[in-house]
C-alpha cells in the first residue's frame, strides 16, 4: 500500500468507527463535541499551523512523559497512542513477526504519515519493542527520546533513576524550545493539569452510578481525545459533559457491570467494547493504561518551588502507573480489588495485546484472586482489528453473570 | 490550622508563665542565672511540671519546668527522693502515651522554629535539600546515641562523690540544646553563648554553638534538628501504642507517592505499608500531613483513641 493509500484507509477506518459508535442508543449531548472533534479532523489543521506560528510539538507514546513540563517549556504535548490496524501490516518487513501490534502500528504509522508530524518524540523503555523502536525512527530522521523506566518501581534506588530521567527530559525540552522550565510557567502548567484530572476524576465518579449515565465506550473516547486534543478545549468540554452527566437518568441499566484491565485499547479499535456491549455489558471501571487510571492523578504540589514542581510531575506519572513492566502484580491487584469494590462490578476482562509478556504473565495471579473472591474473570487475548473471534467468549461470559445471583445481589451489597 | 497551634503553643509555652504571674499572681521563683540552672529547690517556674517537648528549664518565667529530658538528667543527677520524682514522671508518661509525637507535630516551640525556618526558605521559592536514604536512616540513630550519653554522663554527675564535676556535668544535653539560646533570647533573658570556666565548660561551649549552627541546617532540611533530637526520640517510644495512630487503608492507595513526598520527616512508612492498618512510624510527628495530601478519599485518616479525627 503507499503511504499516501495508507494514510487514507485510516482515515476511513476512524470515521467508520466513529459512525458505529454514533449510532449506539441513548448517549449523551455532550458526545456530540467529542465526536465532531474526530469526524472533522480539525485538530491536524491546528497543529499545523500552531507549528508554522513556532511553537514545537512534543509526541509521546504511553503516558511517562509529564505534561506540566512540556507546556511550562512552552511547547504542545500530544499523545500519540492509536491502534489503527492498517498500520499494522505496513510495518510488515520491517519488523520482525512476533513483536506487538501497538509496536507496529507505532511504526508503520510513523512511516506512512498518518501520525502528527512532531519536533520531538519520546518513546519509553517500557519494552524492548519500543527501546529499538526508537533507534529505527531515529535512523530515519526522527527526532527522538528515549525515556528510560527502571526495572523495578520498588525502592528509593528505583526513584532516583526515574528523577534522573526526568532532568535529562527537562534539559532536551529547554534545548528545544529555548525557554527554560521555570516556577511561574510550571505552576500554571500543573494547576490545568490538575484541571483535566479534576474533570476526568469526576466523569470516572459518575460511572460507580447503576445505571451509569454513560457507556464505557464513551468515557473511553472522551479519555482518549484528551491525548491529541487542546487540554482547555478538553476541560471544558468534559466538564460540561460531567454536568450534564451528572443530572441525567438512564432507564434500563447493562446486564453486567464489568471492569476492563489489562494492555491498551486504543482509538479507533473499540471492537473489544463494542463486543461487551452487543452482549448487553458495559465497561464501567477501567485499569488500562488507555484509560481514565492516569488522567485521574493529580500533581499533589507540597513545595511551590521548581525543584518540588518537578519533582510532584515525575512522579505523578511514575508512581501511581500500574504497567507490568516494572510494577509488582500485586500493586495492581490492590488496585483492581478496590475498583471491583468501589465501581461494584460484576466482572472482571482483562485484555492482552498478543506478544505482550508483562499482561500475559500478571493475568493467572490475578484471575486466581477474583476467582476466590468469587467475580467472575475472562482473559482475552486481540490484535488491533481482530476482535470476531471472540464474540462467543464474550456472549457465554455476560451471559454467565446476567444468570447469577450476583448481578441481583447487587443493590444490597 | 496546624502553624495556628503551634503558634498558640509557643505563645502559651513561653509567655504563659508571665500571665500566670501577672494574673493570679503566683510567684514564680527565682529566675536561673543565665547558663546554669543550680540546685534551685523553689522552682523557677509556675507549675512543676514536665512536657515531652522543649518547654525549658532556662526560660524566664516558664510555664512548665523543663523537658522530659530534663527531668530525666534531673532525676539522675539529684538522686530525689521518689515522692518527689515519680509523680511528674506518670505524667510525663501519661502525657505521651496519650497524644505520641503529636507533642512535636503541634505543640514542641522549636519544632515551630524549624518550621518557620521552611516557612522562609519557601516565601524565597528556595528548592529544600532531601537528605539521601542513607544519612535520613543513620540519623535516627543519632538521636539515641546522643540520648544515651546524656543520660551516662548525668548518672555519672550524680554518683557519690563526683560533686567536684556535678555543676559541669548536671544537664549536659541542655548544654548544647538550641532551646537553650532560644528560650531566654524569646524571653527578654540574657543569653548564656559560652562558658570557659571550666574544661567541661570549653567542651560544651564548642559542642553547643555547632548544635545552634546545626538548628539552622533546617533551612534547607526540613525539620532538621527535630532528625538529632533526644526530646522527640523520647516521644517516639511512645508513638506507636496504638491510641494515636494514622490509619491506611492500602485497598485504596494508588502508591502515588504524595504522602512520601509532602512528609517533613521523610516518613516511609505510610507510603510502603500496604495490607496492614496501622501505618505510624516512630519518626512521624503527626503532623498530618500526608493524610491532608493524599488524593484517594478514605485511603488516610487520623485516629485518636480509636476514633477518627481527620481524613477524608
Ligand atoms: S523532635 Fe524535639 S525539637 Fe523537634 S518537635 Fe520534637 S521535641 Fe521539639
Ligand atoms: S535546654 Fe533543651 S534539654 Fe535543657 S531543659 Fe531546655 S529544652 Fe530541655
Ligand atoms: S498519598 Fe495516599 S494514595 Fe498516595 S501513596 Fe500515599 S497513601 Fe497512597
Ligand atoms: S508521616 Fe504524615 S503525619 Fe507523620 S510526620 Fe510524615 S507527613 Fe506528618
Amino acid at each position: 500500500m503507499s503511504e499516501r493509500a495508507l494514510r487514507d484507509s485510516c482515515r476511513t477506518s476512524e470515521l467508520e468507527a466513529l459512525d458505529v459508535l454514533c449510532a449506539r442508543p441513548d448517549r449523551p449531548a455532550g458526545m456530540r463535541a467529542f465526536d465532531d472533534f474526530h469526524r472533522s479532523g480539525v485538530r491536524a489543521d491546528e497543529l499545523i499551523a500552531l507549528q508554522r506560528g513556532g511553537r514545537k510539538l512534543v509526541g509521546q507514546i504511553c503516558h511517562f512523559v509529564p505534561e506540566e513540563l512540556v507546556i511550562a517549556a512552552g511547547a504542545e504535548p500530544l499523545r500519540l497512542d492509536q491502534g489503527f490496524a492498517e498500520a499494522v501490516d505496513a510495518a510488515s518487513g520491517r519488523l520482525p513477526m512476533d513483536v506487538c501490534c501497538a509496536v507496529r502500528a507505532l511504526a508503520g504509522a510513523r512511516r506512512a504519515g498518518c501520525s502528527p508530524e512532531v519536533d520531538l518524540l519520546v518513546l519509553p523503555g517500557t519494552c524492548d519493542g519500543k527501546r529499538k523502536l526508537a533507534s529505527q525512527l531515529r535512523a530515519r530522521g526522527e527526532q527522538v527520546f528515549s525515556l528510560e523506566l527502571p526495572p523495578s518501581k520498588r525502592g528509593e534506588m528505583s526513584a532516583a533513576f526515574w528523577h534522573a530521567q526526568v532532568r535529562a527530559l527537562i534539559c532536551r525540552l529547554e534545548a528545544l524550545t529555548g525557554k527554560r522550565i521555570s516556577r511561574r510557567p510550571l505552576r500554571a502548567a500543573v494547576e490545568l493539569v490538575n484541571r483535566r484530572a479534576a474533570a476526568a476524576r469526576a466523569l470516572d465518579e459518575l460511572r460507580k452510578r447503576d445505571p451509569p449515565p454513560l457507556s464505557g465506550l464513551d468515557a473511553l473516547l472522551v479519555v482518549q481525545t484528551s491525548f491529541v486534543a487542546d487540554l482547555r478545549w478538553w476541560c471544558e468540554r468534559c466538564e460540561s459533559l460531567v454536568e450534564e452527566c451528572a443530572e441525567r437518568t438512564v432507564a434500563t441499566g447493562p446486564k453486567a457491570r464489568i471492569l476492563l484491565t489489562g494492555a491498551p485499547v486504543l482509538w479507533p479499535d473499540f471492537g473489544l467494547l463494542h463486543l461487551l456491549a452487543e452482549a448487553g455489558a458495559d465497561v464501567v471501571a477501567d485499569e488500562i493504561c488507555s484509560g481514565s487510571a492516569h488522567l485521574v492523578q493529580p500533581v499533589v504540589v507540597d513545595e511551590d518551588t521548581r525543584a518540588g514542581l518537578v519533582q510532584a510531575a515525575a512522579e505523578r506519572v511514575f508512581l501511581p502507573c500500574n504497567c507490568p513492566c516494572f510494577a509488582e502484580s500485586e500493586d495492581r491487584l490492590d488496585r483492581l480489588l478496590h475498583l471491583a469494590e468501589a465501581w461494584r462490578v460484576d466482572g472482571v476482562v482483562h485484555h492482552t495485546l498478543r506478544l505482550c509478556a508483562g499482561y500475559d504473565m500478571d493475568a493467572p495471579a490475578l484471575a486466581e484472586a477474583f476467582r476466590e473472591r468469587g467475580i467472575p474473570w475472562l482473559s482475552v487475548y486481540t490484535e488491533f482489528g481482530q476482535h470476531a473471534g471472540l464474540r462467543s467468549r464474550v456472549e457465554a461470559f455476560v451471559e454467565m453473570i446476567g444468570s447469577s445471583a450476583r448481578r441481583s445481589d447487587r443493590g444490597q451489597e | 490550622m496546624r502553624l495556628l497551634v503551634q503558634a498558640a503553643c509557643f505563645f502559651l509555652l513561653l509567655y504563659g508563665g508571665f500571665a500566670v504571674e501577672a494574673l493570679a499572681g503566683v510567684q514564680s521563683g527565682d529566675k536561673p542565672p543565665p547558663g546554669r540552672v543550680e540546685l534551685v529547690e523553689r522552682a523557677p517556674t509556675s507549675t512543676p511540671l514536665y512536657l515531652p517537648v522543649t518547654t525549658c528549664i532556662y526560660q524566664k518565667k516558664g510555664l512548665c519546668r523543663g523537658c522530659s529530658l530534663y527531668y530525666l538528667t534531673e532525676a539522675l543527677v539529684w538522686r530525689h527522693p521518689v515522692e518527689r520524682w515519680l509523680p511528674y514522671g506518670l505524667v510525663l508518661i501519661f502525657l505521651m502515651l496519650l497524644l505520641g509525637r503529636l507533642w512535636c507535630g503541634w505543640v514542641c516551640p522549636l519544632g515551630f522554629l524549624s518550621d518557620l525556618l521552611t516557612r522562609a526558605r519557601l516565601a524565597l521559592h528556595l528548592p529544600q535539600l532531601r537528605l539521601s536514604p542513607a544519612v535520613r536512616d543513620g540519623l535516627v540513630w543519632t538521636k539515641y546515641i546522643l540520648l544515651a550519653l546524656v543520660l551516662g554522663l548525668a548518672a555519672l554527675a550524680g554518683w557519690p562523690g563526683m560533686e567536684g564535676v556535678r555543676n559541669d556535668l548536671m544537664d549536659p544535653f541542655c548544654q548544647i540544646c538550641p532551646t537553650r539560646v532560644f528560650a531566654p533570647l524569646f524571653t527578654f533573658d540574657t543569653v548564656c553563648w559560652t562558658n570557659f570556666a571550666s574544661p567541661a565548660g570549653v567542651v560544651f561551649t564548642l559542642l553547643g554553638l555547632l548544635a545552634f549552627g546545626l538548628f539552622f541546617g533546617g533551612l534547607a532540611v526540613r525539620r532538621f534538628w527535630c532528625r538529632l533530637c533526644p526530646i522527640g526520640g523520647l516521644s517516639a517510644l511512645f508513638n506507636r501504642s496504638g491510641l494515636v495512630s494514622l490509619v491506611k487503608d492500602a485497598r485504596r492507595c494508588t502508591r502515588c507517592g504524595a504522602c512520601a513526598r509532602s512528609c517533613p520527616l521523610d516518613v516511609r512508612r505510610v507510603f510502603e505499608g500496604r495490607g496492614r492498618k496501622a501505618v505510624t512510624a516512630f519518626e512521624c510527628h503527626l503532623c498530618l500531613r500526608c493524610v491532608e495530601a493524599c488524593p484517594e478519599p478514605g485511603c488516610l485518616q487520623f485516629q485518636w483513641l480509636g476514633k477518627r479525627v481527620s481524613g477524608k
